[in-house]
């Protein structure tokens, strides 16, 4: 098409579209509190994360609010799925040398899953962080949950910063993870 | 979100495959459209080959880099699968700086490589788009059109389905290019295509709703999209003038 045009014609085209495009830009400026404002807790990237409360392994009550403050590493898993197993030890070893600087939790499927079994497997694997019992099903609704395992990166200020489906996750990643928590993402 | 597909150990997020899926047929139409470019098509198969190769290596290697402490408490961590592990800007200019100088020593300039290429960076357009709209990213600002979806408690622009009809028609346009003219000057498969997807890049920023915004209320994109636009604009122009004086010169067609 171009090559049927006068240079002129071409160039004043040119000149044309560009111009347009500077000017949409202009007009679909949005402010960040404005582009942000009202945005309810959904389980997305950049969304503040939806509140749950479970019953824990130990006995207790737990909700995701009382941990506001600190970035919160959110796994959903279950006994039977392999890549959860496998990625289990790596969350260990960061629960373990992140003490006190991020809280990994792990929700069991427990609608899908024997508590007994997956107490088990958490003994042989020498696993200690906090162990949430999702028995109902509502914490994996909530979130969205297709597929396992399913992790949520979680910053300080209670915003979802990333979102891994599928797994098993490299403890790299794990770990790269913690410093851009650390740094946090919320807007 | 769009189900998982699990194969054994293996999850397979949808996204992720649509993405899998876009790359293997992209490569075979950058081979398949290859000699309409003016590229033979095993420069194209090879240059293509090594390129992403060179690509996810550099693009892990920058990614160690930046995170050293990570790898050394887990240097298997290296060889890992994920995605999650690339540095994906460090990837392209490795990939672009592999292209170029794989290209000198092949007598090709990288302009003329990147010509041959294109159609697979077309291909690519399509399903990153599709990748986006099966993941629920890319989401658009709400609206009250009658085409709006409903997503996140709003009825909102399905900005991941316009990016991908867009690239989609400039996948269209690129094909009737090379089907209608013969081979030009190096770029003139890759700058028009720069245009067109750095253009409809510039529209769909504009109506996202997930978009990352300065505090003036700039979109990051734009001020990323708009050089590359003016700058595209400008080869282009130089491009079509050169064309139209090599003609008039040799009284020929342009």
């Amino acid at each position: 098409m171009s090559e049927v045009m006068t240079p002129v014609r071409f160039r004043s085209f040119a000149g044309l579209a560009l111009v347009a495009a500077v000017l949409w830009a202009w007009f679909t400026r949005t402010p960040a509190e404005v582009l942000y404002r009202g945005r309810l807790p959904a389980p997305l990237a950049g969304f503040p994360a939806p509140e749950i409360t479970l019953p824990t392994l130990e006995g207790g009550q737990a909700r995701l609010s009382d941990l506001s403050g600190t970035p919160v590493i959110l796994n959903f898993w279950a006994s039977w799925c392999p890549p959860c197993r496998l990625e289990m030890p790596a969350l260990q070893r960061v629960h373990e040398e992140y003490r006190g600087r991020v809280v990994v939790v792990g929700v069991n499927m427990a609608q899908v899953d024997s508590i007994e079994q997956a107490r088990t497997f958490l003994q042989d694997r020498g696993v200690t962080f906090p162990i949430w019992l999702d028995i109902r099903g509502e914490a994996a609704q909530t979130y969205q949950v297709v597929s396992l395992p399913t992790t949520f990166f979680i910053d300080a200020q209670g915003t979802i910063c990333e979102v891994v489906v599928g797994g098993p996750m490299a403890e790299a990643l794990l770990r790269t993870r913690v410093a851009q928590l650390e740094a946090g993402c919320s807007p | 979100m769009l189900p998982v597909i699990s194969l054994g150990p293996l999850q397979l997020p949808v996204p992720q495959l649509v993405l899998v899926l876009s790359l293997a047929f992209s490569f075979i139409l950058a081979e398949r459209w290859a000699r309409r470019t003016g590229v033979p098509t095993a420069v194209v198969s090879d240059g293509l080959f090594w390129g992403i190769l060179v690509g996810l290596a550099t693009a892990r290697l920058m990614y160690v880099l930046r995170y050293p402490e990570a790898f050394r408490a887990s240097p298997l961590s290296v060889l890992s699968p994920n995605p999650g592990l690339l540095d994906p800007v460090g990837g392209l200019v490795g990939a672009g700086l592999f292209l170029w100088l794989w290209g000198q020593r092949r007598g090709y300039p990288l302009l003329r490589l990147l010509d041959g290429i294109t159609p697979f960076f077309a291909g690519m357009q399509v399903g990153l788009a599709l990748f986006h709209a099966a993941r629920g990213s890319y989401f658009g600002m709400a609206t009250s059109l009658p085409w709006a979806v409903y997503f996140l408690g709003e009825k909102r622009h399905p900005t991941a389905l316009y990016w991908a009809v867009l690239a989609l028609l400039i996948l269209l346009a690129l094909h009737r290019r090379l089907k209608t003219s013969r081979p030009g000057p190096p770029g003139w498969v890759f700058w028009p295509f720069l245009v067109w997807s750095a253009g409809a890049y510039v529209f769909i920023e504009g109506l996202r709703g997930d978009a990352r915004v300065l505090g003036s209320g700039w979109r990051v994109g734009h001020l990323v999209a708009l050089p590359v636009l003016a700058l595209a604009l400008w080869q282009w122009d130089r491009l079509h003038l050169a064309g139209r004086t090599t003609s008039s010169t040799r009284g020929g067609r342009a």
